[in-house]
């Protein structure tokens, strides 16, 4: 239950907040002003922050099954 | 053109490549179209992408949340200077654990309250599913003035748009999305006069106009330590045959930003609304409407609760709601695992009358049907599927007929239905 928690908080702050307004069905537009970021970084920002929390995310599934 | 970057390809595959400032979306489409290497990159991000979408849309993690006078500040820090309002609550504190839900499954009053079967529903996939805890649990809670304040302020807006409704029907004008504000099991109560009470599992307390500033500060102002679920109603003037107050989409754009508050809120993590609202966008790109069809929201033992709600004041009483609509024992049995349930509904009308049916989606674009006739109904019976492409796979089971469709093969359907049935 804890897990996609525990993957999202091993984003930094700006990648988190800016994966949730994409995964709340914000624009790229509508992002980049909520972000303070400008629209072009918006795709680079989802890269880092997806890659990011499908490895801890699978990380952390890995340290599960070896409990 | 030289090679497209990450960046650049995740906007691709959001379909967001016609908002970057320099893309040339069409010589980015026509690069991948011919580069090899940009097209095992895409593929690549895409399953990043894939795989980042079934996390967030696994099951939701218990909300643990900081004190409220922390979400406040928080707040507070992000929006702009409220009203002084706001201000009391540093001085009334906050009630700890105040259960709520924030819609329950309800709807807009018209004239009346209207069941949900008359309206479009955007459905979050886990909203169904969600049980009310039983209506005796947990014990009165006091809300915060200003929360309360705020509520009844709600309360009177929607009864006001009710009453207006009433005396000129053939003027009234709806918003297009409603957020329906109920609790499950909680007793909310001020400490003043004129408290708002509410003491019932799935009371509607107001349906507050999502693009209305209210909305955001209700949101803000409830307790949500323990949020189960936030429903958004959106209204289609086709359906109702009135003219609604704003285009769909600007309103469903204000409602995603107010989503988005709820969800910094309570941590950053999900509630099922948001995931409703994305579809409503999907819904929008692809030029369709943002309908999904009647929803049954209601479990039995919501239906059996009567409305009780007390309050002191009476222009607070609540409307009558008619009972929900039956719903068997079928609906766990009938949702394939692993695909996002967009909606589930019983058969009110044509030869299945009294089945129920569910949508699941297979991939952005691909849905699975899923019929659960009645007793005595054969797959004949039905019409033949609109679309092309679309094929047909019934099964008997039990004594009943499935019926699955989708743009697939009857072997994949066939698949689909073994982990249906490995899910019994």
């Amino acid at each position: 239950m804890g897990q996609v928690r525990d993957a999202l908080d091993a984003l930094s702050e700006r990648d988190r907040e800016v994966l949730l307004l994409w995964d709340a069905g914000q624009s790229y537009t509508e992002i980049a002003r909520q972000a303070k970021l400008a629209v072009g970084a918006v795709g680079t920002t989802l890269a880092r922050a997806r890659r990011r929390l499908a490895e801890a995310y699978s990380n952390k599934e890995l340290v599960d099954v070896a409990r | 053109m030289s090679h497209v970057d990450q960046g650049i390809l995740h906007a691709y595959l959001d379909g967001a490549l016609d908002e970057l400032p320099s893309g040339d979306a069409r010589a980015i489409r026509e690069h991948l179209a011919a580069c090899p290497e940009c097209r095992a990159l895409l593929e690549e991000e895409e399953g990043i992408r894939e795989q980042t979408l079934a996390i967030l849309a696994g099951p939701l993690p218990e909300v643990e949340l900081p004190p409220l006078e922390e979400l406040r500040l928080r707040a507070e820090a992000t929006s702009p200077p409220r009203a002084s309002r706001g201000r009391r609550i540093h001085r009334m504190g906050w009630a700890a654990s105040v259960i709520l839900a924030i819609g329950a499954g309800y709807a807009l009053r018209g004239d009346q309250v209207i069941p949900l079967g008359t309206m479009d529903v955007i459905d979050g996939p886990n909203v169904p599913w969600l049980e009310p805890p039983p209506a005796e649990a947990g014990p009165a809670t006091v809300l915060d003035a200003s929360a309360n304040d705020l509520l009844r302020q709600a309360v009177q807006q929607s009864d006001a748009r009710a009453d207006r409704a009433a005396s000129a029907p053939r003027e009234r004008r709806l918003p297009n999305s409603v957020i329906a504000i109920s609790t499950e099991r909680s007793v909310l109560k001020a400490p003043a006069d004129g408290d708002v009470e509410v003491s019932s599992a799935g009371s509607v307390v107001a349906e507050v106009d999502s693009g209305d500033p209210l909305a955001a500060e209700l949101l803000r102002a409830l307790p949500l330590e323990k949020l189960v679920a936030l429903d958004v109603v959106t209204l289609q003037d086709r359906l109702l045959g009135v003219p609604a107050q704003q285009p769909l989409a600007s309103s469903l754009l204000d409602l995603t930003s107010v989503a988005a508050t709820t969800k910094r809120l309570s941590g950053g993590l999900s509630v099922p609304a948001v995931r409703a609202i994305r579809f409503a966008n999907e819904d929008l790109d692809e030029g369709r409407v943002a309908r999904r069809g009647r929803v049954a929201m209601a479990s039995a033992s919501r239906a059996a609760a009567a409305p009780a709600f007390s309050t002191s004041d009476a222009s607070l009483r609540p409307r009558e709601r008619r009972p929900s609509a039956r719903r068997g024992g079928a609906e766990g049995q009938l949702v394939v695992p692993g695909f996002e349930l967009i909606s589930l509904e019983n058969i009110e009308e044509g030869p299945a009358a009294g089945g129920l049916r569910t949508l699941q989606r297979l991939t952005q674009v691909d849905t699975l049907e899923l019929l659960h006739l009645p007793e005595g109904v054969v797959p004949g019976d039905l019409a033949a599927a609109e679309q092309d492409g679309i094929v047909q796979h019934a099964a008997f089971r039990n004594g009943e007929w499935l019926v699955m469709r989708a743009p697939r093969s009857k072997q994949e359907l066939e698949v689909l239905l073994e982990r249906l049935d490995a899910n019994r």
